[in-house]
């Protein structure tokens, strides 16, 4: 009950949390294996399509900060295809669902992302935070609910785990 | 009186000249009758005139811009590291009809020097923006593009986009195919050749010169015979339009009529531009080659724009007859014509003396003939149309000229048309089954977003017959069985991998009152089973008794959250599988599996453009969350562990190195279908194996579909399946035996994952390894 008297004071947090651009990327548990495909293939393999992935997610910001973002989420697309298990990927195509208004399919990704994100925490909460703002924006307040704890949560663990960065 | 008199006076006054009178009155009349036949004459003539003007502007104006649908595979996309051989380069500019020559000078034109490549792409229009040309520089090692550099810059590159493959073309019920060209993008030589070979006073006359017509009517009287006809531009274009290939007088009639009013209308520019779209240049088959576009393309590989002199001179020698000069099949009339059209631009002084000698002395520089575009991948183009078709109607898809980006891989599609092919023939010989009957059908799809790389729906891949992809609805056996345990450890019922099921003798009443008693593929019962190998290992009878648990209910609804939406017969028997998919609806729900349990559509369609390169419609990928990711992540590793060590463990040694693949055999009654569907870090694919008259195949999902599978999952370059465990899920050592709990390490311990607060408590000892139990199961 408190949670839900507390939820116009979140929802405020939370909308600034996800609303505006993602200025930089959140760190990615770069993870060798996430998008190279053969086992053992070197050293070069380990930032197999990093670099182009990268590329594709700066355009398709420029594009998404232009208000296109059929093409944005055509790049991210494209970056997908390359980092599938990238949930940072995943995270974007949200983003850009979530400034179409199309709100199902935004949660539907940010979920997907969180099934991929592992415990880094603040990435957990920025999707976290998205799914929030996209329950909230359908009228789904017991499923808002149950997000903004976990953004609660995490925002609790982050200030418990590194303190410094706050 | 007086007046009688006077009229007989009269009358004998013109006795002298009555006849003539009447003679006159006669002619008045005639002349009369004539006048209003010929008026009427007149009026039909221009009532017909009118008809005719109605018909040309009508066909004119609709039909000039009636361009078939191009559709293209996926576009490939190369960056450092990338997965890729140099073969595969190779075959990709080959089927993108790129040059190989010594110094690439033009886009399209590739070679190589050493492990380096260096090519001119060309510049292409996508949904998502423009690529530009680019000189490039590409070198492959060890299997991965090694390094990628912009020649222009000398800087690396981080991706480079290339233009796609076309694939085919949805084309009209007349079976002509062009490629639109505006006058502009024709090379002025091309424009002026045609003219002077054809119609030389073409910016002079209306639209029929007199003095052709008379020199062809003196040629005809001399031969007895129609042998020329004397027609412009203007009406060969009519010609071609609007009337049959009939040699009549009538049809002359109206085609000189409608040459008139067509010059009438429209001006010299678009008549010769809609000229050179609609000349027959051509036949690939059943395809009718139209348009000096299309034939550019059709004969040398290229854009009219690139075209040699020589090469212009070729297509200009063609409108005599396409056919009878055609280049491929009579080279040296081809090569005659040809010199002669050379000779004569040359005496019109379109080129000179020597560039028309240097030219004539060339080769034809015909590419070889592809075999056509439309008939090589048909169980693909045949599922685009009907996805197409949901959006679009019949003759947008033919005459608006639509540009289709598919997700077809052309790698993948050949590998698997290759391997189906060669594994049908090996196992009709390895069983004696008899030759050319077995029949077989497979879809491809790429496991991270569900986009369809590959389908075949035929053993004879370019038979645009029958699409068992698509249509060949049958009985799935225990590929449904992952339905069955995913409701199970999804449930609140306290299952896991670990749950023993029990494997003894299970009789069912069925609501016919009849006794059903399922048996196991080997005719044995196994005592109690882990879940996870039960599964492994396709068993049967705990299978039903674990869905008689849940209820049928329960299991299709699964199966509807996977994606399957055809009839699900709710019976016991379902548990089995008896019930009816096609391949593709199998690889649906696969794909949600593979999508841990977020369900993506599979889709093998990108986007739409217009004819001008305007985005009509994309098909963007989207997901839903169906299943809880963590029962599917469980799910999933059993599936693994199907592979490992159950039913599919063939797949290990046919593929010689780990590829971690998850999948599922499934064998109907009487061997009469064979099954298998999997996948690995990349590909998805469901292979299905059997006879169009559902007779046995004494194949098994083992012995036949995996077959196929994991050869074309081999030659297509699988990667390993790495599976992310989802938050809310731990891994713990346990007794396979017992299902208890066991210290770290123990021999005959697992490792099997839990969603968490859910694994056994509490710790066992390790226990010794010569157990019954396990050694019947492993035959130790």
């Amino acid at each position: 009950m408190t949670v839900i008297r507390s939820m116009p004071l979140l929802f405020v947090s939370l909308l600034f949390g996800a609303c505006g651009p993602v200025r930089e990327m959140p760190r990615v548990p770069v993870d060798d294996r996430t998008s190279t495909s053969a086992a053992g293939s070197g050293p070069a393999a380990a930032v197999t399509g990093r670099r182009a992935v990268l590329a594709l997610l700066r355009r398709a910001q420029a594009l998404q900060a232009q208000g296109k973002y059929a093409r944005a989420a055509a790049l991210v697309e494209r970056a997908l295809r390359i980092e599938p298990e990238n949930p940072v990927v995943w995270q974007r195509m949200a983003g850009i669902r979530l400034q179409q208004a199309r709100y199902r399919q935004a949660e539907s990704l940010a979920m997907r992302a969180l099934s991929l994100a592992g415990p880094e925490l603040r990435l957990r909460l920025t999707l976290w935070r998205m799914i929030a703002r996209s329950r909230y924006q359908r009228g789904d307040w017991r499923g808002a609910d149950r997000a903004v704890r976990e953004v609660v949560g995490l925002q609790r663990r982050i200030h418990q785990t590194a303190p410094a960065n706050r | 009186m007086p007046a009688r008199r006077a009229r007989s006076g009269n009358r004998r006054a013109g006795s002298r000249r009555p006849r003539s009178r009447r003679q006159a009155s006669r002619r008045r009349r005639l002349l009369r009758l004539l006048l209003i036949v010929l008026a009427l004459l007149m009026l039909v003539l221009a009532a017909y005139t009118l008809y005719l003007d109605f018909v040309i502007r009508k066909q004119f104006e609709g039909r000039r811009w009636a361009l078939p649908a191009r559709v293209y595979a996926r576009p490939l996309e190369l960056y450092p590291g990338k997965a890729f051989t140099a073969r595969r380069f190779e075959r990709e500019l080959q089927l993108l009809g790129y040059h190989r020559v010594d110094t690439p000078q033009e886009p399209g034109s590739w070679t190589q020097i050493g492990d380096a490549y260096l090519l001119i792409t060309r510049p292409f229009v996508f949904w998502d923006g423009k690529e530009p040309s680019r000189r490039v520089r590409v070198v492959f090692r060890n299997g991965r593009v090694g390094s990628l550099h912009d020649m222009d810059t000398s800087r690396g590159m981080d991706l480079l986009r290339l233009d796609p493959v076309l694939i085919g073309g949805f084309i009209t019920s007349r079976n002509e195919d062009r490629v639109l060209v505006r006058l502009n993008e024709v090379p002025p030589l091309l424009v002026r050749a045609l003219i002077a070979i054809e119609d030389r006073d073409f910016y002079r006359h209306h639209g029929i010169t007199l003095r052709g017509m008379a020199r062809a009517l003196w040629a005809n009287l001399r031969a007895g015979r129609t042998v020329q006809g004397g027609s412009t531009l203007t009406q060969q274009l009519v010609k071609n339009y609007f009337l049959s290939n009939r040699r009549t007088l009538w049809r002359k009639f109206n085609e000189v009529i409608m040459a008139l009013l067509l010059e009438l209308h429209y001006d010299k520019n678009d008549i010769i531009e809609s000229y050179m779209n609609e000349v027959y240049l051509g036949q690939d088959g059943r395809r009718a080659i139209h348009g000096f576009g299309l034939a550019s393309h059709f004969y040398f590989n290229r854009p009219l724009k690139r075209l040699r002199v020589e090469q212009i001179a070729l297509l200009v020698g063609l409108v005599k007859g396409a056919s009878y000069y055609d280049p491929r099949r009579h080279p040296q009339r081809a090569l005659k014509r040809r010199n002669l059209v050379l000779r004569e631009m040359a005496g019109r002084g379109l080129i000179t003396q020597g560039v028309a000698l240097a030219a004539s002395r060339r080769g034809l520089g015909v590419a070889p003939h592809r075999h056509s575009s439309l008939a090589r991948y048909p169980a693909f183009m045949d599922l685009v149309r009907r996805q197409l078709r949901r959006d679009y109607r019949e003759e947008d898809l033919t005459s608006e000229g639509l540009r289709i980006f598919t997700t077809l891989d052309p790698h993948v599609q050949e590998t698997a048309e290759r391997e189906l092919a060669l594994r049908i023939t090996a196992l009709e010989r390895a069983y004696r089954l008899p030759r050319g009957k077995l029949q077989g059908a497979m879809v491809i799809t790429r496991t991270s977003n569900a986009e369809v790389l590959a389908v075949i729906g035929d053993r004879r891949v370019r038979y645009a017959g029958f699409n068992r992809a698509l249509d060949a609805v049958r009985q799935v056996g225990s590929l449904i069985k992952p339905a069955v345990y995913l409701t199970a450890l999804a449930s609140d019922k306290g299952f896991t991998l670990a749950t023993p099921l029990r494997d003894s003798r299970l009789r069912i009443r069925t609501p016919q009152g009849d006794i059903w008693e399922p048996q196991n593929y080997d005719r044995r019962y196994h005592g109690d089973v882990p879940l996870y190998l039960s599964l492994a290992h396709s068993y049967n009878i705990p299978t039903v008794r674990l869905g008689m648990q849940l209820g049928t209910a329960a299991v299709i609804d699964t199966l509807r959250r996977l994606g399957v939406r055809r009839y699900l017969p709710p019976y016991p028997s379902l548990f089995l599988g008896a019930a009816r998919l096609s391949p593709i609806e199998v690889t649906q729900m696969y794909q949600t599996l593979a999508g841990g349990g977020f369900r993506t559509p599979v889709r093998a369609i990108r986007a739409v453009l217009d004819k001008s390169s305007k985005p009509l419609r994309r098909y963007p990928l989207t997901v839903e969350q169906v299943i809880d990711a963590r029962a599917v992540y469980l799910l999933v590793r059993a599936l693994q562990e199907v592979v490992r060590q159950g039913t599919a463990r063939p797949v290990v040694t046919i593929i010689g190195r780990p590829l971690m693949a998850a999948g599922k055999t499934g064998t109907t009654d009487d061997l009469r279908d064979s099954w298998f569907a999997g996948f690995t870090g990349n590909y998805l694919g469901v292979v299905w194996l059997g006879m169009d008259d559902n007779s046995p195949t004494r194949l098994t999902g083992a012995t036949g579909a995996l077959r196929v599978w994991a050869h074309v999952m081999r030659e297509a370059g699988a990667t390993p399946l790495r599976l992310r465990p989802p938050q809310g899920v731990r891994e713990v050592w346990i007794d396979p035996v017992t299902g208890q709990r066991t210290s770290d390490g123990c021999d005959t311990a697992v490792r099997l994952p839990f969603v968490t607060d859910t694994e056994p408590e509490p710790v066992v000892q390790c226990r010794k390894r010569n157990n019954k139990w396990w050694k019947r199961l492993f035959g130790l």
